[in-house]
């Protein structure tokens, strides 16, 4: 009986055996192409470009891909019985036994199919499973390796080499936080703690949980400012927008940071970065269409953003400057090869005399009191504003802004004091300024409060003082 | 019947017939696999290539009733079927049918082509039917019933190719092959000397009731349905313009003018299960069924003019047709 019963089962074992192997051979064919993809997203989230939900879920789907396809190719290549049985025919030289018993059924005499058993399991014997049915890889198989290598390697390469991939640095994104903030003169103090910590977060020296207990310390910083603006019933709207934006950094860039310090790009790219100003060219043109030209600058409000915010915004962030650097130099050419009308506009606001362009400069200014401040400042630091934007675009971001009137010390004059914002005096601002306050004739200080530089000579009132000018545009101006 | 016991008198008479005719082992077990598959067999070759002492040979061996039909152009079919004769019988005269010569069990129908058209339709209900229909009268024909035809392939003067029809109805189309020198020595050598040998009986007595139950026997073969789908396969390749055929093979687009009909599906079939038989089996195997394709459909894949004017003959379209179908 054992004897009769013998050949099914080796068909039946037979067709295990290749299914198993045809299981294999299918699940190796995507198992790379699934490692790839899951390290990957792994990279992606050691890099906080994937959270750990997406990670989560971009690992699942993979999965579930790879295995449907996996399922998929095997139930299209899984072994029948008669493919088995034609194997063991091919093997054995059983001349179509088993395709015979694995296909007739009962439908033929009972001896003639007895007999066929016997002389099947007779044959059968011949049949070494691991000798004539060994495991084969496929040829798909080590392409689909190769393929999945090559993936792996192009991505790590481009994510090396193409830093636009990468995201913005958490000290970028302070000291953007900073440079909001300082918008507001008061809140210029929590803007410069904000934005030497940014620096500081800078140095490859701090460890990860220094660095994290800095965030969080200008984090408390803030709460405390915001706790204090409450009580005084002042606008906390922008301190939130950074305390939130600060939060959801430290809370994203913790995890990567304690298991990846080393390797943080932010980390390893943060001292490269470099500051630069370089957006600060042709912003004080203070003509209508200087801003046209200006406005790809992007972050500064109205036409005229002074040059200090404009290049903190842009610079600070490695990503960004990459992708604008190329721009920046596009809008230097621009400004130089501007339309003579517009050239012709800026000579004569220059001169102190184009009131129709005061008004179209006044027209585009979104924020007036600062366009018109800006405005002025063009009209006085044109020459400057072109040199910076050639000049000192790797210059480091200025921590913050003198106040008007304030005394500098010479610690930051030293450091960190790197441009002035400048104010016209108010001849010059009559005649020049496209300020409301100009037009409705309201009465305007006398002399500049702050940041004045070098006035004339022969102005007694601004003759005793004194304005702190970067060095390399101190003979320009004069 | 026992399949090895099957395989042994299929031997012995084999054997027999061998000792009489030399060479054509091929076509006299294929003559004997016709036979107990209850067809009938067309011979084509040369004259005097031992076609006819073939069949006498068979005769006695088997033990049959043997008859002999020489075609001619003047051949009638009541000169192969019978006919009505005026007979008085204790003072009383009536018609009584006189059999002719088909009514035995092997006939040989030499030189088949000579006859009329007319005269072949003659014997075409009793190839198909085993019955005569003469007078209004259906005579049956006597089993085991057996029609050897030979034709002369050379001789195109006077001849009358057998109608499609006709030719359908054979079961195995034989080439008879001129001999090897060997053979053709061995011819001389027994047909020289005095005492020719003739083949004995092997199956003397109830022979009819064995050849029968052998006959019963070879149709229980066992054959799997991959094998029938491979023969369907194959006969279908056989249609230039099958239905499900958009993709036949050139050389049957170009030179098949019909294809085998189904009674070659049922000849290479049954062909394949005495072939498996006499091989010891039980089951057919491809080997078989390619043993057998050849005789079974050369005569019904019907060449067009554009064959004939190239010299393009079946066995070459069968060859394109087996390399071009898979087995699997």
């Amino acid at each position: 009986m054992n004897l009769l019963a013998a050949p099914d089962e080796l068909i039946d074992s037979l067709r295990r055996r290749l299914a198993a192997q045809a299981l294999w051979r299918s699940a190796l064919l995507f198992i790379p192409p699934l490692l790839a993809a899951w390290y990957i997203a792994f990279f992606l989230y050691r890099f906080a470009w994937l959270g750990p939900d997406a990670v989560m879920a971009t690992g699942a789907a993979v999965l579930i891909v790879a295995a449907g396809l996996t399922a998929a190719r095997f139930y299209r290549r899984a072994p029948s019985r008669l493919v088995a049985a034609r194997l063991a025919d091919e093997k054995s030289k059983g001349e179509e036994r088993f395709v015979t018993l694995a296909t007739i059924g009962d439908a033929g005499p009972a001896e003639f199919i007895s007999r066929l058993r016997t002389e099947a399991a007779a044959i059968g014997r011949r049949i070494d499973f691991k000798r004539d049915f060994p495991f084969r890889g496929e040829r798909a198989i080590l392409n689909s390796l190769i393929a999945a290598l090559a993936a792996v390697i192009v991505f790590q390469l481009a994510f090396e080499w193409l830093p636009a991939w990468t995201p913005a640095a958490p000290d970028a994104k302070l000291a953007a936080a900073a440079n909001k903030l300082a918008r507001e003169p008061r809140f210029a103090g929590l803007a410069a703690d904000i934005s030497a910590a940014a620096q500081k977060l800078r140095q490859r020296s701090l460890s990860v949980e220094e660095k994290q207990a800095m965030v969080r310390d200008v984090l408390n910083k803030i709460e405390e400012r915001i706790a204090a603006e409450k009580k005084r019933g002042g606008d906390v709207a922008s301190l939130d927008a950074v305390a939130k934006q600060i939060n959801e950094e430290a809370k994203q860039k913790s995890p990567t940071m304690s298991l990846f310090p080393l390797r943080l790009p932010w980390l390893t790219r943060g001292d490269r970065a470099g500051t630069g100003s370089g957006e600060g060219s042709g912003q004080g043109d203070g003509s209508g269409a200087a801003q046209k030209l200006d406005d790809k600058g992007g972050s500064g409000k109205g036409t005229g953003r002074r040059p200090g915010e404009a290049s903190g915004t842009k610079t600070l962030d490695p990503s960004r400057q990459t992708k604008d650097e190329p721009q920046f130099a596009v809008q230097s050419e621009k400004r130089l090869e501007r339309p003579d009308h517009l050239q012709q506009d800026a000579l004569k606001q220059k001169d102190g005399g184009d009131k129709q362009g005061r008004k179209s400069a006044e027209e585009k200014n979104d924020d007036g009191r600062g366009g018109d401040m800006n405005y002025r400042a063009g009209v006085k630091t044109e020459r400057k504003g072109n040199t910076e934007a050639s000049g000192t675009s790797g210059e480091k971001t200025p921590a913050r802004r003198a106040a008007p009137g304030e005394k500098i010390s010479e610690e930051l004059k030293e450091k960190d004091l790197r441009y002035v914002i400048v104010q016209l005096p108010e001849v010059e601002s009559d005649s020049a300024s496209g300020s409301r306050e100009a037009q409705r004739g309201k009465p305007r200080q006398a002399a500049p409060s702050a940041n004045v530089p070098l006035a004339p000579p022969d102005d007694p009132q601004l003759a005793g003082e004194k304005q702190m000018l970067p060095l390399e545009y101190r003979g320009l101006i004069r | 019947m026992d399949p090895l016991e099957f395989k042994e008198i299929f031997s012995r008479i084999e054997a027999e017939i061998k000792e009489v005719i030399v060479g054509h082992a091929d076509i006299i077990r294929k003559v004997l696999i016709a036979f107990f598959a209850g067809g009938h067999v067309l011979l084509e070759g040369a004259p005097g290539l031992g076609k006819t002492l073939l069949v006498k040979s068979l005769s006695r061996a088997l033990g049959l009733s043997f008859k002999r039909v020489q075609f001619t152009p003047d051949l009638m079919p009541a000169d192969i079927i019978g006919t009505q004769v005026l007979s008085e019988t204790a003072g009383r005269r009536d018609f009584q049918f006189k059999q002719g010569p088909i009514f035995a069990q092997l006939v040989l129908a030499d030189e088949i082509n000579r006859a009329t058209p007319k005269t072949q339709s003659a014997v075409l209900e009793a190839m198909e039917e085993r019955q005569v229909t003469a007078f209004g009268v259906t005579h049956p024909m006597e089993s085991p019933f057996m029609i050897l035809a030979t034709q002369n392939p050379i001789e195109l003067e006077g001849t009358y190719p057998l109608p499609e029809a006709q030719l359908d109805r054979f079961f195995f189309k034989l080439l008879v092959q001129p001999p090897t020198p060997a053979e053709l020595t061995e011819i001389l050598h027994r047909t020289t000397r005095p005492g020719q040998q003739d083949a004995g009986p092997v199956l003397a007595e109830g022979a009819p009731a064995v050849i029968g139950r052998m006959q019963l026997l070879l149709r229980q073969v066992l054959i799997a349905p991959p094998l029938e789908q491979y023969v369907v396969r194959l006969v279908h390749a056989t249609q230039p313009n099958g239905r499900a055929n958009n993709a036949a093979i050139a050389p049957v687009k170009n030179y098949v003018r019909y294809g085998a009909s189904p009674r070659g599906a049922q000849s290479v079939i049954l062909g394949a299960k005495g072939n498996a038989l006499v091989e010891g089996r039980v089951h057919v195997s491809y080997e078989d069924i390619a043993s057998v394709v050849y005789p079974a459909l050369r005569h019904r894949v019907i060449m067009n003019f554009q064959a004939e004017a190239e010299n393009v003959g079946t066995d070459a379209i069968l060859d394109s047709i087996i390399g071009s179908v898979p087995s699997e």
